[in-house]
């Protein structure tokens, strides 16, 4: 009986025909019209829309975009008939340790192309060699170059069980996880559910979990501070999580059939939740903000990356008893995210805490905004724990 | 503000171009589970779509409604849109009819004849002169470029309209913005009103100190809109915070935009999921080829964003004194709750309470004949 090859080689895909219908489309873009001088009060300002789609159509080099990504080595997993797109880069050192950094929405693995490089290979970046990792960098299911599901029950429960499969066929028994956003759910699920087989992880957002709470706990006044701004956070910010657990279908026909209808959903989002005051691309060049917006245009995954937040509504991260992420936690908490940042001890109720450090700038995508904070903190935790 | 005649002509190019995007719609996955589980079903869509495309005529739709007297009017710097369907045989009782969203005033017109010429249909009761505008940025009639456009300012709006039909006294009536719409009008020009007719709540009245205690009635009406919110609420929290966002994809794509109205006649009418057993398909893309043609639907949605944040708050003082007639049309696909009398009179001087054995939220279009009757019979008391 021979084995089925469940990991191959993967070289990310260009079109030219797609690349000429998605700058057609963008020709004939029929724009709304705007109240003058609201800006970005009603949602994406318009002039910005304009500004940034003309580029998209005229100056962004969608084929240059990928053969800078196919520098990375692209291979594709199979899981239960699932594939799964992940980068895998090995690590130049003594002893590198096998780290999986995951992503969330509506970003992609495009967020971790400056940090591959720093973590898999630290001294071309003036680092120590000894703190080398192999580096793997999966595509959500749904999201990027990875299959889209048709079932339901892709969850970040089912999830983390994938990456766990897929760490083990690359012969990895122990290992490092990171994520942020949805990647910190995955992430710390993979706590979770296989802390025999992890050496830590580490988060660079805290996910929207529920610890598990006796009948009778008190609530700290920080912590009760938190779930009320949350909620009023999610009040005046929440609706696109509300839509797209309630009618991610409803929301992907237009956002499938229209670029700057797409563009619109994403940019918004990098710009509310990245440290940028406002000013979207004083963090993020256009090209990065356009090679995200186009991965998820030319795979047509704004649907199925949407969906993740209905799937989530069966399957919320809610510690039971007896929950809770044993092994080893670092935090790394940026001053932007989505909504209120929530304090130690809430984190505390469900996590091992070994590291938490208070960064100084940076927002939701800090692998994109400020890559060196972000490697020299992984880099700092996970350093503690190799013996 | 001179009134003139408007008619409905869409220029062909902007038909044969929605016909192009329409077949060249790049249509997703279909979602897993049971359809309509996840929003709009993407194989009801696509037989829409074709139909849309390849069959509907709209020069007939465009003939028909053409066969309306429809004038334009510019008031306060804006071209508002209105249809004037005078009483058959002379004078009728003046009343101006409001739609919300996602609707137009062509929800209104299978009362037309009904309301303008009710011994005609059988129907028992004075007639009327008909007044069914369209709301600002809807359809044909223009939205101020500024914020602030809510229920208030449309209610002094209508008012001006009115009295330069040379109606002093007149009815008012709708549903959704509408109804908001009709309340206002009671509340801020009273001495004009002869009686207001709401077909659902809008507003929720006064509940802070100084109100009376919830009725276990409407205790289980509040629960009951809560798990409404919840499960289907999302379309209002995007619309209330981020509508130029999503305005981008909705005003591009045709499938967007009709997924997106669609689901909200399906969840509302009393439909039991089958929508075009309820709503002829015509009228449904009557209805989107308005908002498309119009390019409409980022400033129809910002209505929920300026009623949101520079909106009305109703006080202890805020009551309607003016007749006020509740046809309560509840029995919608998406179950809102059902509200008890007494939530209604918090607010208004309840004469005429009606509930309503079926039709839902667009009860104009569903149950043409039992809401011209209720409303009939409403202003005849009131003569």
């Amino acid at each position: 009986m021979v084995k089925e090859m469940t990991v191959q080689k993967f070289d990310p895909p260009y079109s030219e025909a797609a690349v000429a219908d998605l700058r057609e489309r963008l020709t004939r873009t029929r724009w709304p019209d705007q109240i003058p001088g609201s800006h970005w009060d009603y949602g994406v300002s318009l002039d910005y829309m304009k500004e940034i789609c003309r580029y998209w159509k005229d100056e962004f080099d969608w084929k240059r975009q990928i053969q800078k990504i196919s520098a990375f080595h692209h291979y594709r997993f199979t899981s239960c008939g699932l594939g799964i797109h992940f980068i895998r880069e090995r690590g130049k050192g003594p002893a590198p340790i096998p780290l999986i950094l995951t992503h969330g929405w509506p970003g992609s693995f495009l967020e971790m192309v400056k940090v591959i490089p720093m973590l898999a290979d630290p001294a071309s970046f003036g680092a120590n060699s000894a703190d080398a990792f192999d580096v793997i960098v999966p595509s959500l299911p749904g999201y990027g170059f990875s299959d889209r599901p048709t079932e339901s029950g892709v969850n970040t429960f089912r999830i983390a069980d994938i990456w766990m499969e897929l760490m083990k066929e690359l012969g990895y028994e122990r290992l490092a996880a990171q994520g942020g956003d949805w990647g910190a759910d995955v992430t710390t699920l993979l706590a979770l559910r296989h802390p025999e087989r992890l050496i830590g992880i580490h988060l660079n957002s805290i996910p929207p979990y529920k610890p598990y709470l006796e009948a009778g706990t008190v609530l700290s006044d920080l912590e009760q501070d938190f779930l009320t701004e949350e909620r009023r956070w999610y009040e005046t910010s929440g609706a696109y999580d509300h839509l797209q657990k309630t009618a991610p279908q409803t929301l992907a026909y237009g956002l499938n059939d229209s670029p700057t209808g797409l563009a619109a959903w994403i940019l918004e989002k990098f710009r509310d939740w990245g440290d940028c005051d406002g000013d979207i691309e004083r963090r993020f060049t256009k090209n990065e903000l356009l090679s995200n917006i186009t991965l998820y245009w030319m795979t047509q995954t704004i649907p199925s990356s949407c969906r993740l937040y209905c799937e989530d509504k069966s399957a919320p991260l809610h510690f039971q008893k007896g929950d809770y992420v044993r092994v080893p936690c670092g935090i790394a908490r940026f001053p932007k995210r989505e909504g209120p940042l929530p304090p130690r001890r809430w984190v505390e109720r469900g996590f091992n805490i070994r590291h938490w450090t208070e960064m100084p700038r940076g927002g939701h995508f800090p692998a994109l905004e400020e890559p060196e904070l972000l490697v020299e903190d992984i880099r700092l935790f996970f350093g503690a724990l190799r013996s | 503000m001179r009134i003139e005649p408007f008619k409905v002509a869409v220029a062909e190019q902007v038909l044969s171009d929605l016909k192009t995007r329409i077949r060249n719609t790049r249509w997703p996955d279909s979602a897993p589970g049971a359809p309509w589980s996840q929003g709009t079903d993407l194989e009801w869509l696509r037989n829409l779509m074709d139909y849309w495309a390849e069959e509907f005529d709209w020069r007939a739709q465009e003939q028909r409604l053409g066969e309306l007297a429809q004038f334009s009017i510019e008031i306060d710097g804006i071209r508002i849109h209105f249809v004037h369907a005078r009483a058959r045989g002379g004078r009728g009782i003046p009343l101006l009819l409001t739609h919300g969203w996602p609707s137009a005033f062509v929800e209104y017109l299978p009362l037309v004849p009904l309301l303008t010429d009710p011994a005609r249909h059988g129907i028992d009761g004075p007639a009327f002169d008909l007044v069914i505008p369209s709301l600002p940025g809807y359809g044909f009639s223009e939205r101020p470029r500024r914020a602030g456009v809510n229920y208030r300012y449309v209610a002094a709006l209508w008012h001006r309209l009115m009295t330069e039909l040379e109606y002093k006294r007149y009815g008012s009536g709708g549903g959704d913005f509408g109804a908001g719409v009709a309340t206002l009008m009671a509340l801020d020009r009273s001495d004009s009103i002869i009686g207001i007719h709401l077909t659902n709540l809008e507003l929720a009245p006064y509940l802070g100190p100084g109100s009376r205690a919830l009725s276990p009635a409407e205790k289980a009406y509040i629960g009951t809109s809560d798990l409404w919110w919840q499960s289907e609420g999302g379309y209002k929290a995007i619309q209330s915070t981020r509508p130029q966002t999503l305005g981008y994809s909705l005003n591009d794509s045709p499938a967007g935009l009709a997924a997106w109205i669609a689901e909200k006649w399906r969840s509302w009418s009393d439909c039991h999921g089958d929508l075009e057993g309820r709503i002829p398909r015509d009228f449904l893309l009557t209805l989107l080829t308005l908002y498309w043609v119009t390019g409409t639907i980022t400033s129809s949605i910002r209505d929920y964003f300026d009623n949101r944040w520079h909106g009305i708050t109703l006080g202890p003082e805020d009551f309607v004194r003016s007749p006020t007639a509740i046809a309560n049309f509840t029995s919608q696909f998406a179950f809102e709750g059902d509200p008890p009398r007494e939530w209604a009179e918090r607010l208004y001087s309840v004469q005429r309470w009606t509930p309503m054995e079926r039709g839902g939220h667009f009860a104009p279009t569903e149950e043409p004949v039992a809401l011209a009757r209720d409303i009939a019979v409403f202003f005849a008391s009131l003569s």
